[in-house]
């Protein structure tokens, strides 16, 4: 993957959702944003995997850090979207725009 | 709330290890929520899939990585083929015992996916029905009765499938297209809901409808797309076509696959009950309301969510109980009858327990030679590996990482297992081919339109890889022992690695090799036992051909004669010696029987002998003997020729002599009687692997009505030809009669046994490609210790070791791991003998000529294998080594 190449659709979500979330971002907080917002039941298998495809593209970074819950202290990776993976999903917005654009007839469906 | 801890653990063995303990935790927390929303168990099922998903995508990035990324694929798979050019003795080898101990597997698949295990074609929810017919415990899986249209209307009505129970009788009938030649073709007869039970749907016209089952009008038919195809240029619908003489309009055609609810699918033609009169001119008008006239022989049901058959086959056996006691006249007179229910439909059930414990042993021996075939390939990859030691050390030495050889290994390893997979595929194409139309049993199971489909191409892909990934588990643990230390030690000292493993090897195909050559002798014998039965009669001199003319309305007196003009015919313009024809049709494990009473004293029972109605020409084309009395019999009507053992039954005590022209009745109160017009030698027409029956035969003006008839020529010459004289003047003597089951006799007695025809043929091919592929293992094991040895040996030549004594060490060497293997396979032998025990004829399972058999050519194969190499061994040149040295 890279700047040349398309985000699958799951990836594309799974940055929306991160770029959300921002420092809260970790696979399960993305997982249930994800499932608010497109109301579908998701897997927390294939965010981490969607995950670890951005990392490896250079998309997302993350880290682990200590997280502080309920007085539990538990380490979480957190994700934190790279520019280039900004630079990405904003191409892939305005890709979705263009071909969205005079569709009048889809977009008043409830 | 805990998820499954095997996977949690499998889990954590697999995660990378930053991201272990914090993805466990959330997916714990996950978990517990699932739990609390859905149960325990949908929970357990969701922490599975996520396991799975996981781990396999792990695996698979793991995967990509060892093998350097795509760049680093590519190179090894270069580095791949430049091996496999410079060692193509070990790359075929390896390609073609894999592809073999494959095929082989692919094949017996295959077939048994073809007769048992696949969907019929066509139809729809194949798990929702059952098949029902009416049977009894006290008689063969084979043989089954009918039932009358009025009891199963009754069935309909009661049994518990909400109406959805079709009826159906397999017909065949003679169907003549308009300015065609005619066709027999294979059919049945159905009720108006058979298609809609089936879920089969029509390409084109329209399928039966209820009326079509009682009104008389004009009959209609629904036939296959590929006997459309034949009847037809277009579409067949609204095509006419005469049955057994009758026009017939077709009106409509079944889906492309469709041919029968039965497996291997022949039918091509499906006719309603009101052609019931033109399938089987024998029986009456009034047949379809008479409660006692049989007609269905098998009835579908598709039985509702939730029941069983067993709950099916109480239902059905309760209703049977009470049309027993609400009519007087029904289907059930016995009282041994019962309902049979069988889950599913496809292969007939009266054959499925015997197709599957022959396709059962098949199996068994296919995975010994599959087994053999593995370690074969064990051996081969283990000679590679230790040859590639030096190499692979030096390379280790100057930095590459062991991962990355072992990774090399897995990719050449993975190349020759595809390759082995497609070779595979292609021999299990080829096998099928061969075996195609091949019967597995007497009474059906034919092998008929076998193909391999993708299912056997995933089974096959999934056992060559095993196959592969076994072979090579030691040669990649070896790697870990590949270093520069190591193997200028073992220069040192000349010690061999993995002798002791190749040699256990050898063992082990020696042994498996000897079962399967034990079973094919066993087998082979029994079907040359079975073949050299004393029938009275030259099987391989005689065809035979079969005929229907009764759906043409020839009965009695008119079937009598058109049989007496045919095999007129056939001796004049055919050239043959003789010919006859025969009813029923003869050499079947079953046979009609005929009385005769030798005595009035109603305390004798009469003599039960399988009864044969003739023309007059039959003896004499059967070649049978006479014995006393006329030997030119002209089937005249109320005379009878009997067997020799027929007599000796009869009248014990009488020669046969005297017996000529005797009166014997043949009914209880003598009503009728025959006058025996000459005895023959016994023959054997039914049941060949029984006690010759005693047999009469009848004029055929004589017979009853509704069966075929076979006839019978005697020539010489080759099959092909007589077969093309028979068609001829077959045709030109009675062109709208179709002849069908055109064969020797020698093929209709070896029907009889096909199961063991059919085991003996594929066992042997079997054992000849084990002891092929055992012999290639010990060729190759002998040659790389010789060629391991070459330093001791070439000193012991110096040193003034004749060469017949090097000879013989050689060979000493490589025969000890085949004596090993010997009492085990002798031991494997005996246990697989138990298994084929039913099977055999004339011997048992611990036949000494078959052990002895296997066995010596087990030894002479392996003497031949290592007779090469150790003769290479005695020509190692002493001054040559010395030199090296």
């Amino acid at each position: 993957m890279g700047d040349k190449a398309a985000l699958g659709e799951f990836e594309h979500h799974v940055l929306l959702a991160a770029l959300r979330l921002g420092e809260n971002a970790y696979t399960t907080s993305i997982l249930q944003e994800l499932e608010t917002r497109t109301g579908r039941e998701l897997s927390p298998a294939a965010v981490y995997i969607a995950l670890r495809r951005l990392e490896r593209s250079g998309l997302v970074r993350t880290k682990l850090k200590r997280a502080v819950e309920r007085n539990e202290r538990r380490e979480r990776r957190y994700v934190q979207v790279t520019p280039a993976g900004l630079r990405l999903a904003r191409q892939a917005r305005q890709r979705l725009v263009r071909l969205w654009e005079g569709l009048s007839i889809l977009a008043s469906e409830s | 709330m805990k998820p499954p801890t095997v996977f949690r653990r499998a889990l954590a063995a697999w995660l990378p290890a930053g991201d272990r303990e914090s993805l466990l935790d959330e997916l714990d927390a996950l978990f517990s929520r699932k739990s609390a929303t859905r149960g325990r168990l949908a929970a357990d099922f969701w922490y599975v899939r996520q396991t799975l998903a996981l781990l396999i995508h792990l695996w698979f990035e793991r995967l990509h990585d060892a093998v350097g990324g795509t760049s680093g694929l590519r190179s090894d798979v270069q580095l791949a083929f430049r091996t496999f050019r410079r060692r193509p003795a070990f790359t075929v080898s390896f390609v073609l015992t894999l592809a073999i101990g494959t095929g082989v597997i692919a094949t017996v698949y295959t077939a048994a996916r073809w007769v048992l295990l696949r969907p019929v074609p066509g139809v729809q929810r194949v798990d929702e029905l059952a098949t029902l017919r009416l049977g009894s415990v006290e008689a063969p899986p084979h043989v089954s009765w009918s039932i009358s249209h009025l009891d199963y209307l009754t069935f309909r009505d009661r049994l518990p499938v909400a109406g959805q129970l079709a009826a159906l009788t397999p017909v065949d009938v003679d169907v003549r297209p308009d300015g065609g030649a005619p066709l027999r073709v294979s059919g049945a007869l159905v009720s108006s809901n058979y298609f809609a039970v089936l879920g089969v749907a029509l390409t084109a016209g329209r399928d039966f409808v209820e009326q079509e089952e009682t009104t008389a009008g004009e009959v209609v038919a629904v036939v296959s797309q590929s006997l459309a195809r034949r009847i037809s240029s277009g579409s067949a619908v609204g095509t006419r076509v005469r049955i057994n003489g009758t026009p017939v309009l077709v009106v409509g055609e079944a889906a492309p696959a469709f041919r029968g609810a039965a497996l291997p699918g022949t039918d091509e033609i499906w006719l309603p009950l009101s052609a019931l009169h033109v399938a089987d001119p024998s029986m009456g008008a009034d047949a379809v309301t008479q409660r006692g006239d049989p007609i269905w022989r098998r009835l579908v049901a598709r039985v509702p969510a939730g029941s069983s058959t067993t709950a099916l086959s109480g239902a059905a056996n309760g209703i049977m109980e009470n049309i027993r006691a609400e009519f007087r006249a029904h289907s059930f007179p016995a009282t041994h009858f019962r309902m049979q229910v069988f889950a599913g439909i496809g292969l007939d059930p009266s054959v499925r327990a015997s197709v599957q414990r022959t396709l059962g042993q098949l199996g068994i021996v296919a995975t010994l030679l599959l087994l053999l075939s593995i370690a074969n390939l064990a051996n081969l990859s283990l000679i590679e590996s230790t040859r590639r030691s030096v190499a692979g050390a030096v390379r280790v030495a100057l930095g590459a990482t062991r991962a990355r050889l072992a990774t090399s290994a897995m990719v050449e390893a993975a190349l020759l297992g595809i390759g082995g997979t497609v070779v595979a595929l292609w021999l299990a194409y080829l096998w099928s081919g061969w075996y195609q139309g091949t019967q597995l049993t007497e009474h059906g199971g034919a092998l008929t339109g076998m193909q391999v489909g993708p299912k056997i191409a995933g089974l096959t892909i999934v056992v060559a890889f095993l196959a592969t990934g076994i072979a090579f588990l030691r040669p990649a643990a070896m790697v870990r022992t590949w270093s520069i230390d190591r193997l200028l030690r073992r220069t040192a000292d000349g010690a061999p690695s993995g002798n002791r493993l190749r040699a256990l090897l050898i063992s082990a195909q020696v042994a498996l090799s000897l079962v399967l050559l034990v079973s094919a002798a066993l087998l082979g014998r029994t079907v040359r036992n079975l073949r050299s039965i004393e029938l009275g009669f030259q099987p391989d001199r005689v065809l035979t051909f079969s005929i229907d003319p009764h759906l043409h309305g020839y009965e009695s007196q008119a079937l009598d004669q058109l049989a007496r003009r045919l095999e007129r015919q056939l001796v004049e313009d055919g050239g043959f010696r003789a010919a006859g024809f025969v009813s029923p049709a003869p050499l079947r494990s079953s046979y009609v029987t005929t009385s005769l009473y030798g005595s009035s004293d109603p305390a004798v029972r009469p003599l039960i002998a399988a009864g044969f109605y003739v023309s007059p020409g039959f003896l004499a084309a059967l070649g049978a003997r006479t014995v006393a009395g006329d030997s030119a019999w002209r089937a005249d009507s109320g005379t009878a020729v009997l067997s020799r053992g027929a007599l000796a039954r009869l009248f014990p005590a009488m020669s046969p002599h005297d017996a000529i022209g005797m009166t014997v009745p043949t009914r209880p109160k003598q009503e009728r009687s025959v006058r025996i017009a000459a005895i023959i030698e016994d023959v054997s027409l039914s049941d060949v692997t029984r006690e010759t029956a005693p047999t009469v035969f009848l004029p055929l003006a004589e017979r009853w009505a509704g069966l075929s008839l076979t006839g019978f020529v005697d020539a010489s010459g080759s099959p092909r030809a007589r077969t093309s004289i028979v068609r001829r003047v077959m045709a030109g003597a009675a062109p709208d009669i179709p002849l069908f089951d055109i064969r020797s006799a020698r093929s209709g007695v070896d029907l009889q046994f096909a199961d063991r025809n059919a085991m003996a043929r594929a066992a042997g091919t079997l054992a000849v490609i084990g002891l092929i592929l055992a012999a290639i293992g010990l060729y190759a094991v002998i040659s790389a210790v010789v060629a391991t040895r070459r330093r001791e040996i070439g000193i012991r030549g110096a040193l003034g070791a004749a060469p017949d004594r090097i000879l013989r060490r050689v060979l000493a060497g490589g025969l000890v791991p085949v004596m090993l293997g010997l009492p085990v396979g002798v031991a494997g032998s005996i246990l697989l003998g138990k298994l084929l025990a039913p099977q055999l004829f004339g011997l048992n399972s611990l036949d000494p000529v078959a052990y002895g058999m296997a066995v010596v050519l087990l030894i002479v194969a392996a003497l031949g294998a290592s007779l090469l190499p150790a003769w290479r061994a005695t020509r190692i040149s002493p001054a040559e080594v010395l030199r090296d040295e």
